[in-house]
């Protein structure tokens, strides 16, 4: 098991532990249901260092981009951002990413599960004058809800700019860190990619220093971005989903439409324009008893017609939301079934919670 | 009264002779994490110790509840239902889940008293 850079950082604040993708990571402080509410109303700061940052650098940094992602790299200036996937042959999921140009370099954030897969997929795809490196023991911290911003007002007053999916250079402790205005939580945000444990420390507690914040944990990341129905690798995503099926039609951008140059956009440009064999539908129960990953949904006469994929009790709404892979047609009644009870479900539609960004 | 513990993290504390009221330890709860549903069985209906009797679901995961001893169940804590953060809070207390009649009344003395209950959670 891997630790975080700054795991005696959490360790004295008492978390509960939990393995994900190879790390042990904090759960929750004082609760999942508290930290998820925290993040709603005042600011949570979460340590998400197992995430991977890896650097594109050289002249065929586009090109690399524009064959492995639907991205259109003309559309991304210095200091912005994008999320977005990376595609394999067959127009499933590789990974799903962030991708931050910088002055001197292209930052891609990539999945903790995922860093290997992706390092051979583009070492195996790489052409021309591009290097892709994944960094060691880099630190991201993620802060997170609508007082973020008085957070940030008071260490970092020239930030207070960046709108949602932009980012600058800053400096603490004569480091140079990213700060984005960004996250996933569906809440108004900033996230720092750093690449020095030490100044890191210093930026992780004079966050948690400022009244509003308190720490939170993976517990609560997880209930806050499927509130913002925002989808998670590995459960929402995979090599054999693709981008439409998953609800991510967004990320194909009109360029990469018009004339595709990714990896698997026969797939992929087919499946939007034709429809796809399985949608992900977003679903609510009405109840309290959470419907959780891999429960069957079934049609009015008992049929399978789908899997959760995500699923949750919402601390902010009451109610209990989820994400299923539905073959299409959509029938128009869906049930869950939990312990031999069919539980009705409402399709709705996406975010479960409205998102807060500032743009 | 007795209160005795069960493997599974249940506790178990005779009412009378015959009946006892059946819940889950504090450890437990902590375990579980924040609870956010409770599914109780029905009154009148008889369970084998070990049957799976409840279940309840925090915001991490779903766990049964199992009949700590064979009996039939008399009486279950409806406020669980709309409250069920009540079993986080006060898990041997008002935070318990049903009562019930004991098959064998005399098992009860198989169960693990506090102190052996506490060597487990602590080993």
């Amino acid at each position: 098991m891997l630790t975080l850079p700054l795991a005696d950082c959490h360790d004295a604040l008492n978390p509960k532990w939990a393995p994900f993708a190879g790390y042990t990571m904090p759960l929750s402080y004082a609760g999942t249901l508290t930290e998820h509410l925290h993040t709603r109303t005042h600011a949570s700061l979460f340590d998400v260092s197992h995430m991977g940052q890896a650097v594109l650098n050289g002249p065929d940094t586009d090109a690399l981009l524009r064959s492995l992602t639907p991205i259109d790299p003309a559309t991304l200036k210095t200091g912005m951002m994008r999320y977005t996937v990376l595609t394999n042959a067959h127009g499933g999921i590789v990974d799903d990413i962030m991708v931050l140009r910088r002055e001197k370099d292209t930052l891609i954030i990539v999945n903790a599960g995922n860093k290997a897969k992706v390092c051979d997929h583009i070492a195996k795809h790489r052409q021309g004058d591009v290097t892709f490196t994944l960094l060691d023991n880099t630190i991201i911290l993620a802060l997170q809800g609508p007082q973020s911003k008085t957070v940030i007002a008071s260490l970092f007053p020239e930030a207070l700019d960046l709108s949602f999916l932009t980012h600058r250079t800053i400096l603490w402790q004569g480091c140079e860190i990213t700060l984005s205005r960004s996250g996933y939580t569906g809440e108004d945000g900033f996230e720092f990619y750093g690449t020095d444990a030490k100044a890191a420390r210093s930026l992780f507690q004079a966050l948690l220093n400022h009244d509003a914040v308190k720490p939170a944990g993976l517990g609560a990341r997880d209930t806050l971005r499927l509130e913002a129905g925002l989808s998670l690798y590995g459960l929402d995503l995979s090599d054999d989903t693709s981008p439409v099926e998953a609800g991510l039609s967004f990320v194909i951008q009109k360029a990469q439409r018009e004339n595709p140059t990714f990896l698997g956009h026969e797939t992929i440009v087919s499946h939007l324009k034709n429809g796809t064999p399985k949608t992900l539908v977003p679903l609510v129960f009405q109840g309290r008893q959470p419907i959780r990953h891999d429960t069957p949904v079934v049609d009015d006469a008992d049929h399978v017609v789908g899997a959760v994929t995500s699923g949750a009790f919402s601390p902010t709404r009451g109610d209990v939301v989820a994400l299923a892979y539905i073959t299409n047609p959509v029938p128009e009644h869906l049930f869950a079934m939990v312990r031999g009870q069919k539980l009705p479900l409402m399709r709705t539609n996406l975010p479960f919670v409205p998102h807060r960004y500032h743009r | 009264m007795t209160r005795r513990y069960t493997k599974d993290h249940e506790w178990i504390e005779s009412l009378s002779p015959t009946t006892a009221r059946v819940g889950i330890t504090h450890h437990a709860q902590d375990l579980l994490g924040d609870i956010v549903f409770v599914e109780l069985p029905a009154v009148g209906k008889a369970f084998q110790t070990g049957a799976e009797a409840a279940v309840v679901e925090s915001v991490k995961a779903a766990s049964e509840v199992y009949m700590p001893l064979s009996g039939t169940i008399t009486a279950i804590n409806e406020a669980l239902i709309a409250a069920p953060d009540t079993i986080n809070r006060d898990p041997e207390g008002e935070g318990w889940f049903f009562d019930i009649t004991l098959e064998n009344p005399s098992d009860l003395d198989s169960l693990m008293s506090q102190d052996q209950y506490q060597t487990l959670i602590q080993g």
